[in-house]
């Protein structure tokens, strides 16, 4: 040990040399009157959001400075990075993957209203009354179905779950729009079948994975024949040409349904029970999830985050959403002429979406279940 | 699964990888004293090329295996953490000085406890065990325990049980920070004995007052050829299975995702600025640990913390540093590269010792006497003096700063707004599965800095070329 203070000499002006570069790097940035930055924090995909967010650095000289969560916690480690922050906030505008997180951060009262163009021009159904958020842009929870395995509908599909359960896969429902069909179903089946029909799935064995990107993978590698994820990733693997297809998730909201026992539901696909909590009868509404952009409260850069939240919401951002390989279903007017035909088939199934709005109570209470459930 | 739960079942993987990777390590040690002095420094090269291979590499390459066959993810995560454990131990019994009780000694006493076996006999047998070959081997299994117990990327990666990936899930569902704190204590409790062993270990070296250079000579085991070669193959089959096998999976459309690459400039121009971020992180955590590892001696304790892990350190600057007394400095690098640094600590402090351990002080010594004698031979002096004596020390920071680069917890939970590392948007893409342009941007991230040291090395020799002709 001793030898090795032979040679400290040179050494001790390391520090000097990294504080240096340090200092550069952090000044670099804000030397050409980059300090008034927006900053953004999205749950959105990185690889389709970067493309809006230039565009928008385009149109208005503004520019953005952009946080992405990780893939695994979608949207969720970003809210609760804006609860931490909320005496400091550095974020001035969150665009959320989906609804429910940004109606937890309103309920918070974290959020800034602002009743811009993008408010003005969405149905009611995708904003809030005062303000506080808007949605644009939906994706939809849905059946991805491996074609080589099977055909897409709804029987082959029941009988396939009811059969091998471990053929079916799902994501972790903890984060993202898994949570969101979670919360669903918690409001249209009620806590006690819902969970029944968590723990039935789990102990015949579905295959639960991170995220809803690996749900594809394995139902496209041909490891499961089917699952639950979203519209989006269903079309990473239609344009990789790989053989899948998919039908909406659909969720019953008559009440004779809740009665129905979701064990037997799953043991006896045959009869009427959702064995994936979906079904194709009428009176039933799809899961259809918007982003959803909000102001956070304390912004310094209030008019720049209005300036963004009027573009995300915005029928030409809708429009280039849909067009996307990511194919958002807009959700306020746009020419349909202009929406290209896998659009055009998602926005019929948009149209019959499960008001969102009213699920925070539910949501906070599937969450506290399923961490009581994962985590304990 | 509770927390408790995860770090059982994550405790019971590295107490199994540990015991099975000792013999190996003693196999690799072996083998090591056999190969020539040249060759060395590629023996050491291929040796710990799979420990510092990048851990979201080898996640990314084996995620999709893990994917289709799940019931054998536990297998090949183990497996890969095999691979990676065992140059650590390896390395870490080859910088540790010579057993303190020598196999002669126990043979003797092991005669006594035959010939009379009192039970004050029986003591002193297990104390020559423990001042021996324990005491020397404990560091070793204490370095890969760490190792083992801290995995992050793979575990998350390949869909296992891991105690680190239970921390993130909780932390990003929103655990209160007193309660993360609490939580923390657990895996902090199973890793105390480990400090305590690490601790030993530096006690040890610091006891150590003989020539540094006699001390990979003592070589009082000699391998037979067959250990040599069980050694050897090891050594080649970790450097295939941890290396070129992830390569191999990535590489085979790296062409064609570069071609995708240059058609997309944002795309390469944002990676490059992202490149160029975690690179001015890296050098600046890799420099000032260096430096401040060079005190060893009042460091040590100052290390101990860094062997927690980067997660919990990482969780841990998050919430000082969004407190209001150091609030001012929550959006800028200091939380990042204050991480790394503690982080890295104890590994440059090994680093360190392992220099020193492999360094030839008589041959450093006659050659800085040349250089300073002024005649010919001086500047031949000086390419020899960075041969000796600076070229490890320049790998060994290069090492350090690469390790920085590569650390996903920290650049994902503490990179300032609008520097981000292009580390965390390829793991973020990784979980979307594999493509030819994720491959090619992973093998630009992770091959630059080593294109950079390479460069600089050439460069260097270079110049004292010109220096040597000039003269």
């Amino acid at each position: 040990m001793g030898s090795s203070r032979s040679s400290n000499g040179p050494w001790v002006l390391l520090p000097v040399v990294a504080a240096l570069i340090l200092a550069g790097l952090w000044l670099w940035p804000r030397s050409d009157n980059q300090s008034d930055s927006l900053v953004v924090y999205c749950a959105h995909d990185q690889v389709y959001a970067d493309e809006i967010i230039r565009e928008f650095e385009r149109q208005t000289g503004i520019h953005v400075d952009v946080r992405y969560d990780t893939e695994a916690t979608k949207s969720l480690g970003l809210i609760n990075l804006i609860v931490q922050e909320r005496r400091h906030p550095r974020c001035d505008v969150f665009w959320n993957n989906e609804m429910l997180g940004t109606l937890d951060l309103h309920s918070r009262d974290l959020l800034e209203p602002h009743q811009g163009t993008a408010w003005e021009r969405l149905p009611e159904k995708y904003r809030d009354p005062q303000g506080y958020w808007v949605g644009f842009g939906a994706r939809l929870r849905v059946i991805i179905v491996n074609t080589t395995q099977m055909s897409t509908d709804q029987k082959s599909i029941q009988s396939a779950v009811a059969l091998d359960s471990s053929r079916a896969a799902i994501a972790k429902p903890l984060f993202g729009t898994t949570l969101t069909h979670y919360t669903v179903l918690w409001d249209a089946w009620g806590p006690d079948r819902l969970k029944a029909w968590h723990h039935e799935l789990r102990l015949r064995g579905i295959r639960e994975v991170n995220g809803n990107g690996p749900v594809k993978d394995v139902v496209a590698g041909g490891t499961c024949g089917i699952g639950l994820t979203d519209t989006d990733d269903v079309y990473v693997a239609i344009d990789d040409q790989l053989p899948v297809d998919m039908i909406p998730v659909r969720v019953r909201i008559d009440s004779e349904e809740l009665t129905t026992s979701a064990v037997d539901a799953v043991n006896k696909p045959a009869d009427d029970g959702p064995s994936l909590g979906f079904t194709d009868a009428d009176g039933t509404k799809t899961i259809c999830i918007p982003n959803t952009a909000a102001i956070i409260r304390g912004t310094k850069r209030l008019d720049a985050a209005r300036k963004f939240v009027d573009f995300l919401a915005s029928a030409e951002t809708e429009l280039a959403l849909a067009r996307s390989k990511s194919r958002q279903v807009p959700l306020g007017p746009v020419g349909a002429s202009q929406l290209p035909p896998d659009v055009s088939r998602m926005k019929e199934w948009a149209d019959d979406g499960y008001d969102l709005r009213p699920l925070l109570p539910a949501r906070r209470a599937c969450l506290e279940w399923l961490k009581s459930e994962y985590l304990k | 699964m509770s927390l408790t739960a995860t770090c059982w079942w994550t405790l019971v993987r590295t107490v199994v990888l540990c015991l099975l990777a000792w013999p190996v390590c003693r196999w690799i040690e072996r083998s090591f004293h056999e190969v020539t002095v040249g060759s060395r420094w590629w023996f050491l090269i291929a040796l710990l090329m799979p420990f510092c291979f990048p851990e979201l590499l080898v996640g990314y390459a084996f995620r999709d295996l893990a994917l289709a066959h799940p019931k054998w993810a536990e297998a090949l995560c183990s497996g890969l953490l095999f691979v990676r454990i065992v140059p650590v131990g390896a390395i870490a019994l080859l910088a540790a000085p010579p057993s303190a009780v020598d196999s002669f000694a126990i043979h003797c006493r092991r005669l006594i406890v035959r010939h009379r076996g009192s039970r004050r006999d029986w003591i002193e047998l297990a104390k020559c065990y423990w001042h021996g070959p324990i005491m020397r081997v404990l560091p070793a299994l204490a370095l890969m325990s760490v190792v083992a117990f801290q995995e992050f990327e793979l575990a998350a990666l390949l869909q296992t049980l891991s105690w680190t990936d239970w921390f993130v899930t909780a932390q990003r569902l929103g655990l209160e920070q007193g309660e993360m704190w609490r939580q923390a204590l657990w895996p902090l409790a199973w890793q105390l004995p480990v400090l305590v062993g690490v601790f030993c270990w530096l006690t040890a070296q610091r006891a150590q007052t003989s020539d540094n250079a006699s001390r990979l000579e003592f070589a009082n085991e000699r391998a037979n050829r067959r250990v040599y070669w069980l050694g050897m193959s090891c050594v080649v089959a970790f450097l295939i299975a941890g290396c070129l096998v992830p390569l191999g999976f990535i590489g085979w459309r790296t062409v064609e995702g570069f071609a995708m690459l240059v058609k997309q400039r944002s795309q390469l121009t944002g990676l490059i600025k992202e490149i160029a971020i975690a690179g001015a992180i890296a050098v600046s955590a890799g420099l000032t640990v260096w430096a401040i590892s060079s005190r060893l001696r009042t460091m040590t304790a100052l290390g101990l913390p860094g062997l927690f892990g980067s997660l919990l350190l990482s969780l841990g600057c998050v919430a000082a540093f969004q407190s209001s007394t150091l609030h001012s400095l929550y959006d800028t690098p200091v939380p990042w590269v204050l991480a790394l640094v503690v982080w890295l600590l104890p590994r440059a402090v090994i680093l360190r010792l392992w220099l020193n351990a492999l360094r030839n002080n008589s041959a450093i010594h006659t050659a800085m006497l040349i250089r300073h004698s002024g005649g010919r031979e001086s500047q031949r002096a000086s390419s020899l003096l960075w041969q000796l004596r600076d070229q490890p020390q320049f790998l060994a920071v290069s090492l350090v700063c690469y390790w920085a680069y590569c650390d996903l917890p920290t650049a994902y939970l503490l990179a300032p707004t609008g520097m981000a590392s292009g580390l965390v948007r390829l793991y973020n893409f990784m979980h979307f599965g594999r493509s030819a342009a994720l491959s090619a941007e992973a093998l630009l991230f992770f091959g630059t800095p080593l294109v950079c040291v390479f460069l600089l090395l050439l460069v260097n020799r270079t110049a004292i070329g010109l220096l040597s002709v000039r003269r």
